[in-house]
């Protein structure tokens, strides 16, 4: 068997890929309630375009990040067409260590910034 | 309002029908996934997009698909590659034998297409090569003036004389160099450009001027040190000083690279004195036919048009001028493709195309249908995966893409190992250095051209190896494959399968490949001339041309006599002798004509009266030639210095002309008529038999006198009947312009004396400024000259038994895999008591009906084939093609190694356990 490939391997994620892991974070959602969230998380700045979409979502599962979810919501609110997907463990991982990454890099960029305001102050 | 609303709605609708239409092209497994989901995706929020971003998002909404569409489908292809990989490592025994087979096949195809490409290239360098003719023959230089005012057809024209031997003095040292002289619009015509300096003007072409000279690129880098400023420079050609006006460019090697690779040119209008060959006013002379004539074509104007035209011209000429052969019949002139590297007539270059792609690609349908068979039979091994996939909803369509991907991997992995085997193996053919004494060059090596083919081929034989297995391994009866194992099958066994089929048709190939090659090479080698009627031990050859070092006529003379005297006077020098022409040579053999015998008038040629016309070598041979040859004398004598007289008319004659001339009778004292004639038999087109001279002798018949008869001298590349031959006295005027592979001074000398050394020493004692060349023995000159038929008769052996070795595997792997395939029935035969000889018999009987088969067509090709070629060459023309050898022979060594090929995986069959088939039962 092959080894799990560490979360680091995956660093630094590609924004589509970010944004779909950050809006199954929570809940467990079918393609479209993804593409709806990120529009709607960011004000309609990013747009995943339909086949960008499920691009990414086949390309996520493939490499383990993300799988289908058998779990199917009440009757009344199900779409049969519609698959939902969940994070895996390793999804989960990676989500967490992208975020540390990027919270590094503000942070980052945050010091650099009140070093640069101390010194135009003195 | 509403009616915006109408239009908006009916964007909306028209976008989704694309949106649909496009989403039909992702791969099949793509759609069956998410298609739905993602046309779904699209219709819920195409009105959003349309409101917040209007038309432009509506264009981004299907761009982002028509950009995911090909990503897709990139990413299925990354995957079956990959997948294909590790397919293949995993059988590493059928890949490695694949991958060589097929490489080996792709290779000789790349190689068959990089000779005929090399030979059909065109000239390099030159803009609109296919406007450039060639007259076939030779024109004199007064008949190419006539040519060259045909404006209506010529744009422009120039002419030249090639092969041009110069020597060309570089501090001490002299290098005989090879070059043309032609006329100032030569470059011009090709529409060549010079590298450094200028190429010859109009000024050029009247005589007098200070003697210039064009230097090739190569001669430049390796002879002159690359010198920026050698313009304006001079260098001693032939001993005078010329000036270096240009340098050509590098791949320019002049009008006939092939055959007359030019190194050096000089304008016509040069000092007879730097030139011997223009010696005598030859630029006014109707009866010195020594120039190549070529012209460019006007736009519009056909070769068929050309040729009639100047026929018409040509006719005119020999009627004004008398020439002796103005009754002639037939076309006078015939047009050679000139801006082709190996000029020739239109209808000779598909032979050269087809011969040698048919037989790279026999050898390559060989190469491929073993893979194929292999191919098969693994898909039989991986059949219960393919059912695997097929059951869990792969389509037909993708899996044949997917082992396709894994055929064209070993295809293109193949091509990637041939391309280099096909340029050595190229370099190496360009190495091989003609018998000839004129620079033959071949510059075979494989260009682009090549690259592009072999990785054509790859593709083509990928799909052709590749399809009927995958084909063949998707029709699978999943439930019988899912249930079991894999291998049993409950259909009747087929005799003429597929598989069956592609052994018979590789079998025949073999067979077809083998009698060819086997003719070719068995021909070549039966027929190897045997050297006889003379001794080449201890025979020693050195040619000069003083008249190249800078020599007059007379000093050239006296240094001969003075050599040849030296010489002869040396201890361990038993014999010596100058002379023109070699026993054992291609050269030299240029035919002479008897119009007359026993002094009988000579008839006029449309009188109808000609008694007897024949024609025989003509050989040019100094005093002293029969003694230090070893021919002997049988009648009469040989050659005395009374006859190198100016005016003397002996001759010697050898013993089978005086058979087909006298009849027997002896000639000695007779008096016989002979004029020059075209070189004889097939030789004529030889570029070795070329010599200004010969239409310089006459071209009408003189008496001689016979005074002695010679042995006959089997001196042949390919032995043959034997050919009558005349030896004419070498003239010591024959001195100053001799033919172009110099004068010959022909050593004997006793065993283990250095005659090489010692006679350089003397030239050396001489005169230090006469550069000998081409010195050999007499066993190193016949090995040179047979050494291109050697090449080439392995070559054919080389190729016969690669085919034999490929169609052996592929029976081999056909028997195991049936072998294979039918262990189960075999088991149950042998727990019914059949005994192993009947099983053996069993398995064996089905490769022996396909030698059988294979062998039967083969033959039926291999005859036809045979005939095709022995048509082409003259030279194995002595090997018949119902030869007992071929004939029996060839079937018998290729159905002998397929029997062994069938047994040994047959023999597996006996040591199936049939208590362990029963087991399983």
């Amino acid at each position: 068997m092959k080894k799990p490939p560490s979360p680091e391997n995956f660093l630094p994620l590609k924004p589509n890929w970010f944004h779909v892991l950050l809006s199954l974070a929570e809940k467990e959602q079918h393609g479209y309630g993804i593409m709806q969230e990120v529009l709607e998380r960011t004000d309609g700045k990013v747009r995943l375009w339909p086949a960008t979409l499920y691009g990414t979502l086949k390309r996520l599962i493939e490499e383990g990040l993300i799988e289908e979810s058998g779990d199917r919501p009440a009757a009344e609110l199900d779409d049969a067409r519609r698959r939902y997907y969940r994070l895996t463990r390793l999804g989960r991982k990676v989500l967490a260590a992208e975020s540390q990454r990027l919270e590094d890099l503000v942070r980052l960029i945050r010091a650099k910034r009140g070093l640069a305001k101390r010194e135009a102050e003195s | 309002m509403n009616g915006t609303g109408d239009a908006a709605n009916r964007r909306v609708a028209i976008t989704l029908r694309i949106y649909r239409a496009l989403a039909h092209a992702f791969p099949q497994e793509f759609r069956n996934v998410y298609g739905d989901e993602l046309v779904q995706a699209a219709e819920d929020s195409v009105d959003a997009v349309w409101q917040r971003h209007g038309m432009s998002g509506i264009v981004r909404l299907l761009a982002d698909l028509a950009i995911q569409v090909p990503a897709e489908h990139l990413a299925e292809l990354r995957h079956d590659i990959r997948y294909g990989l590790r397919m293949l490592a995993r059988s590493p025994g059928f890949t490695a034998v694949a991958l060589i087979s097929l490489s080996l096949g792709i290779s000789i195809a790349a190689c068959a297409y990089s000779e005929m490409n090399g030979l059909l290239r065109d000239l390099p360098g030159v803009p609109k090569p296919g406007e450039l003719v060639a007259l076939q023959t030779p024109s004199s230089y007064p008949a190419y003036k006539r040519y060259r005012e045909l404006n209506e057809l010529f744009t422009s024209t120039f002419a030249y004389i090639a092969p041009v031997p110069f020597g060309v003095s570089l501090g001490k040292q002299t290098e005989r160099t090879w070059g043309h002289l032609v006329t100032p619009s030569y470059f011009a015509t090709l529409g060549v450009r010079p590298w450094l300096g200028r190429f010859f003007d109009a000024a050029e072409e009247r005589p007098g001027q200070a003697p210039v000279a064009v230097v090739s690129y190569r001669f430049w880098e390796e002879h002159l040190g690359s010198d920026p400023s050698i313009i304006g420079k001079t260098i001693r050609i032939n001993g005078y000083p010329c000036t270096i006006v240009g340098v050509g460019r590098k791949e320019f090697l002049g009008a006939s690279p092939t055959l007359f690779a030019a190194d050096l040119w000089l304008p016509v209008s040069v000092d007879a004195r730097v030139a011997p060959e223009l010696e005598g006013d030859a630029l006014e002379r109707r009866d010195l036919t020594m120039f190549q004539v070529v012209g460019r074509l006007r736009p519009g104007v056909t070769e068929a048009g050309a040729q009639a035209e100047l026929n018409a011209v040509a006719q005119r000429m020999a009627e004004t001028y008398g020439e002796p052969d103005r009754n002639q019949k037939g076309p006078r002139i015939a047009l050679l493709r000139a801006g082709k590297v190996l000029p020739l007539r239109k209808q000779d270059a598909p032979f050269y195309r087809e011969f040698l792609l048919v037989l790279g690609g026999l050898l390559l349908t060989i190469a491929c249908a073993n893979v194929a068979n292999m191919m098969l039979a693994r898909a039989g091994d991986r059949r219960k995966e393919i059912a695997v996939r097929l059951a869990i909803g792969a389509s037909r369509a993708r899996l044949i893409r997917q082992l396709l991907t894994e055929s064209m991997l070993l295809a293109v992995g193949a091509a990637i190992a041939a391309f280099p085997i096909c340029l050595w193996l190229m370099h190496l053919l360009s190495q091989l250095r003609m018998p000839l004494p004129i620079p033959v060059t071949f510059d075979l090596t494989p260009d682009w051209r090549a690259l592009v083919f072999t990785f054509g081929v790859a593709a083509l034989t990928g799909v052709a190896f590749g399809l009927a297995p995958a084909l063949q391994a998707t029709r699978t009866d999943l439930v019988s494959a899912l249930k079991e194992g894999g291998n049993v099958r409950l259909r009747k066994h087929r005799w003429l399968s597929l598989r069956n089929v592609l052994v018979l048709c590789q079998m025949a190939a073999s067979l077809m490949l083998l009698m060819m090659t086997g003719y070719m090479g068995l021909g070549i080698q039966s027929t190897l001339g045997v050297q006889q009627g003379f001794d080449p031990r201890n025979l020693y050859l050195i040619s000069l041309d003083p008249v190249r070092d800078g020599y007059s006529a007379a000093r050239a003379e006296r240094f001969f006599e003075k050599l040849l005297e030296r010489v002869k006077t040396l201890p361990g020098i038993t014999a010596a002798c100058l002379t023109d022409t070699l026993p054992v040579s291609f050269d030299g053999n240029a035919g002479v004509r008897f119009s007359g015998v026993g002094g009988q008038p000579n008839a006029s040629p449309d009188g109808g009266g000609f008694l007897h016309v024949s024609e025989a070598r003509k050989h040019i041979v100094g005093q002293g030639y029969f003694e230090t040859a070893g021919i002997r004398i049988l009648a009469g004598r040989a050659f005395e210095r009374q006859d190198e007289k100016n005016g003397a008319m002996a001759i010697v004659v050898s013993q089978e002309a005086v058979r087909q001339i006298w009849k027997g009778e002896d000639p000695v004292g007779r008096r016989i008529e002979i004029g020059n004639g075209e070189a004889t038999g097939g030789w004529g087109a030889w570029p070795g038999t070329i010599d200004h001279r010969v239409s310089g002798v006459a071209k009408e018949s003189r008496t001689f006198e016979v005074v002695g008869v010679a042995r006959d001298v089997s001196e042949d590349l390919v032995a043959s009947k034997k050919h009558p031959a005349v030896y004419f006295p070498l003239h010591p005027a024959d001195y100053a312009q001799p033919s172009l592979r110099g004068v010959t001074l022909m050593v004997r000398a006793t065993a283990g004396v250095d005659a090489i050394g010692e006679v350089r020493r003397q030239i050396a004692a001489i005169d230090s400024a006469i550069a000998p060349f081409n010195a050999r023995s007499m066993s190193e000159h016949i090995a040179q000259y047979m050494s291109a038929l050697q090449g080439a008769s392995w070559t054919y052996g080389f190729m016969g038994v690669f085919g034999l070795v490929l169609a052996s595997v592929g029976l081999a792997g056909v028997t195991a895999y049936s072998v294979a395939k039918r262990g189960h029935e075999i088991g149950i035969r042998m727990a019914l008591g059949a005994q192993k000889r009947d099983v053996l018999a069993l398995v064996m009987k089905e490769g022996a009906m396909l030698v059988a088969a294979g062998t039967v067509i083969g033959l039926m090709f291999a005859w036809a084939g045979i005939r095709a070629v022995s048509s082409a060459f003259f030279t194995v023309a002595s090997v018949k093609s119902s030869d007992p050898v071929l004939l029996v022979g060839a079937p018998l060594l290729l159905a002998g190694l397929a029997l062994v090929a069938c047994y040994v995986p047959a023999r597996r069959s006996t040591r199936i356990d049939p208590a362990a088939t029963l087991r399983m039962e």
